[in-house]
């Protein structure tokens, strides 16, 4: 079923449902593939100064022990970094593009980088947060709704036009639909 | 001497006087012979004389030899007049123009009228003769340009009823023994359509009658273009995430009415995200249809 004319990889039955915001289920398992990838770059990381402390001194060689404080540091700023760049170059994660999830902003279009950066530190910092787009009439998480934007279906595999564009947002001047204020 | 008076020809004359004495000479002669016979008998049959000089045995041995010199000339003329013959013909045809004296001298007319033509040509065995000839060098040498230069085909055209010879013609029967693979391998059909063809106003004409907008479509929705994309598009898109995507839009809807129905909701949740402009843009279409769940 064509449903605009236009050729579409997207699965027929899935097309219904590309650009509505995605429910919980799905951000969770996409948070949690996200999650897998900051731990696998973390343990990248301490595999490769590990080896670079073996290298300099073979002989007095021991894992290093970076303590707690460290490591949860270290996790928060990978994880605000990896979500920024990705929300802001491509507009999805790494979970999100094997969920099929992408972040827009109010006008439906890639964030910013600034809006990025604000939205994954808002996620790393709350992420009980994404809890709520169960409860949502709008299947819209906390950090959804304070920074207006949303996590829709797409599937489509490349990203579309370029971010935000600069300068003064102009609610209206954009997009054919506006977003739907809660009820 | 009188007008009626015939003119004395000498020739004729000798020639009467001649004949009364050759007559006269021949009466005579047969006269004596009869009247001498018994004496030649008793002369030439002497009984007195011996056998070896009887008179007729030597005329007997004189004839023979009288006779074999007379065969020795006969040969010997044969062969002189062979050897002189043909040259002195030959000489002769040379200086008379015979045909000249033919066509003067011959009522050819008569001639032709006194021959049975039918009876001869009766009497001619044409099959025979045709297999004798070998037409090939004959025809080799004729010059069947010239020919036809000098033949006027409006007047032979125009003596000729095409009516009646094409209701002579088995037209069935002349279709049945031609052979259209043949016919048609010795026809450079594609030349002879790029240059006789308006090929412009025939694929005009075709594309008159085609809904080209009505077959893509059934092309398109045939051939499932969207599959074709998807493969070509990446590993994301394989059966496997596909799968996991669509479970979790399931499980997603199957919580949120879960949801609905714990906080007595009776109104579908609003889903729709706002649309990306510049979709006319280039960039790739959203697909922004109102669903099911669209209140």
């Amino acid at each position: 079923m064509m449903s605009d004319g236009s050729l579409s990889p997207v699965p027929r039955e899935a097309r219904p449902y590309q650009g509505k915001r995605a429910g919980v289920v799905t951000r969770m398992v996409a948070a949690a593939i996200d999650g897998a990838v900051v731990t696998t770059l973390l343990l990248a990381g301490y595999a490769a100064f590990s080896i670079t402390l073996f290298l300099i001194d073979p002989r007095q060689f021991s894992f290093p022990d970076v303590g707690l404080l460290f490591s949860l540091t270290s996790a928060f700023a990978v994880l605000v970094v990896y979500q920024t760049l990705a929300w802001w170059l491509v507009g999805r994660t790494y979970g999100g593009r094997v969920m099929g999830l992408r972040v827009v902003s109010f006008r439906g279009r890639r964030q910013r980088l600034s809006g990025a950066l604000v939205r994954s530190l808002f996620c790393t910092v709350f992420p009980i947060g994404l809890l709520w787009v169960a409860v949502s009439r709008e299947n819209r998480s906390v950090q959804d709704m304070v920074l207006r934007t949303s996590v829709i279906y797409d599937w489509q595999p490349r990203a579309p036009q370029g971010p935000e564009p600069s300068g003064d947002e102009r609610p209206g001047s954009g997009g054919t639909q506006r977003p739907v204020s809660g009820t | 001497m009188s007008e009626d008076r015939e003119d004395i020809d000498p020739v004729a004359v000798a020639l009467a006087v001649s004949g009364l004495f050759l007559g006269a000479a021949a009466g005579t002669t047969r006269r004596a012979a009869s009247a001498l016979e018994p004496v030649g008998r008793a002369l030439l049959d002497p009984s007195w004389l011996p056998p070896r000089l009887n008179p007729r045995r030597v005329l007997e041995s004189l004839a023979r030899d009288g006779q074999r010199h007379r065969n020795a000339l006969r040969v010997e003329l044969a062969r002189g007049l062979d050897a002189l013959v043909p040259v002195v013909l030959a000489e002769i045809l040379r200086r008379a123009a015979v045909t000249e004296l033919v066509l003067r001298y011959v009522d050819l007319d008569r001639v032709v009228a006194g021959v049975d033509l039918d009876a001869a040509a009766g009497r001619l065995d044409v099959a025979a003769i045709v297999d004798q000839v070998d037409v090939d060098p004959v025809v080799s040498r004729v010059d069947l340009d010239a020919v036809l230069d000098r033949i006027d085909m409006e007047s032979v055209l125009d003596r000729i009823d095409m009516e009646s010879v094409l209701d002579r013609i088995d037209m069935e029967g002349v279709i049945e023994r031609i052979d259209m693979d043949v016919v048609l391998d010795r026809i450079d059909l594609t030349r002879i359509v790029l240059e006789r063809v308006d090929l412009d106003a025939v694929v005009a004409a075709i594309l008159d009658h085609i809904d080209l907008v009505g077959l893509a479509g059934e092309v398109i929705e045939g051939v499932d273009l969207p599959e074709i994309i998807r493969e070509s598009t990446g590993s994301m898109a394989s059966d496997t995430v596909q799968g996991a995507r669509m479970q979790g839009i399931a499980a997603d809807e199957a919580v949120s009415r879960a949801v609905d129905r714990l906080l007595l909701r009776r109104r579908h949740r609003v889903t729709q995200a706002p649309s990306q402009p510049g979709d006319a843009e280039g960039g790739t279409p959203v697909h922004t249809r109102r669903g099911g769940q669209g209140e």
